[in-house]
C-alpha cells in the first residue's frame, strides 16, 4: 500500500506503549494495532489530530507516500 | 434516541413467533388428511378429484413456507445478535426470494388445475415479494461491505 504509517517509529521516540496510547487518544488497542501495523483502510481526521496531539508531532511524521515500484519496460 | 435493547426484544419475539409458525404450519401439514375432508367436505376418491387437488397444493405450499421461515428465523437471530448486515444475511434473503418465487410459479401453473382466480392472484403477489427479496439482499450486501470498510477506518 503507497501510504506507510510510521507510528510505531514515533511510539518509540515517545516511549509509550500501545495500550496507554489506545486510552489516550480514546480508540481500542485493537484499532491501534490495526493502524500501527497499516491494515487500517482509512483514518479519521478526529484520529489522527489527537494522534498528533499525545504524540507531540506532525501527520506526516506518522504518514508517509511510498510510491509502489513500476515494472521495468521490457 | 433507539434503544438497542429493545430493538433486541422485538427480534427475539419475532424468533418466537417465527418457531410458533413453523410449528404450526407443520401440524397443519401433518393434519391436512383429515383437515381437508372436514373444512371442505372434500373426501378422496370424490367426482373431480378435489381432495387430492387441495392436498397437492397445500402441500407444495407448506413445503416451501417451512424454509422461508427457517431463514426468517435465522435472519431475526443475527439481528438479535447485533449482526444484521453482509453475506450470510443477503444469502438468506437471496433463498427467500427463490423460495417465493417457485411458490408462485406453482399458483401460476396451478390456477390451470384448480381454476381459482385467487392463485393468479397470489402468485402475482408472491413474485413480487420474491423480486423485493433479492433487492433487499444486494441492500444487505451493499450495507456490509459499507460496514467492513467503516470497521476498519480507525
Amino acid at each position: 500500500m503507497p501510504i506507510v504509517v510510521n507510528l510505531d517509529v514515533v511510539m518509540a521516540k515517545r516511549k509509550i506503549g500501545l495500550t496507554e496510547l489506545a486510552d489516550r487518544v480514546g480508540i481500542t488497542p485493537a484499532n491501534l494495532s490495526i493502524l500501527k501495523n497499516g491494515r487500517a483502510r482509512a483514518v479519521r481526521f478526529s484520529t489522527l489530530e489527537e494522534l498528533c496531539r499525545i504524540l507531540d508531532c506532525q501527520p506526516g511524521d506518522l504518514l508517509e507516500y511510498v510510491p509502489e515500484k513500476e515494472e521495468a519496460p521490457r | 434516541m433507539d434503544n438497542p435493547q429493545k430493538k433486541r426484544g422485538l427480534s427475539n419475539l419475532l424468533e418466537i413467533l417465527l418457531l410458533i409458525g413453523m410449528v404450526a404450519v407443520l401440524a397443519v401439514l401433518v393434519s391436512l388428511p383429515w383437515t381437508i375432508p372436514a373444512l371442505t367436505g372434500q373426501h378422496p376418491g370424490m367426482e373431480g378429484n378435489w381432495f387430492y387437488k387441495h392436498l397437492t397444493v397445500l402441500l407444495v405450499t407448506g413445503i416451501l413456507v417451512e424454509p422461508m421461515l427457517w431463514q426468517a428465523r435465522s435472519l431475526m437471530r443475527r439481528v438479535g445478535a447485533g449482526k444484521p448486515f453482509g453475506a450470510p444475511v443477503s444469502r438468506a434473503l437471496r433463498c427467500m426470494g427463490v423460495e417465493c418465487l417457485l411458490l408462485a410459479a406453482f399458483y401460476a401453473v396451478a390456477f390451470f388445475w384448480l381454476l381459482r382466480v385467487i392463485m393468479l392472484a397470489l402468485a402475482a403477489a408472491l413474485t413480487v415479494a420474491g423480486l423485493m427479496l433479492f433487492v433487499f439482499a444486494e441492500l444487505m450486501q451493499q450495507a456490509g461491505e459499507y460496514k467492513k470498510e467503516n470497521d476498519m477506518t480507525i
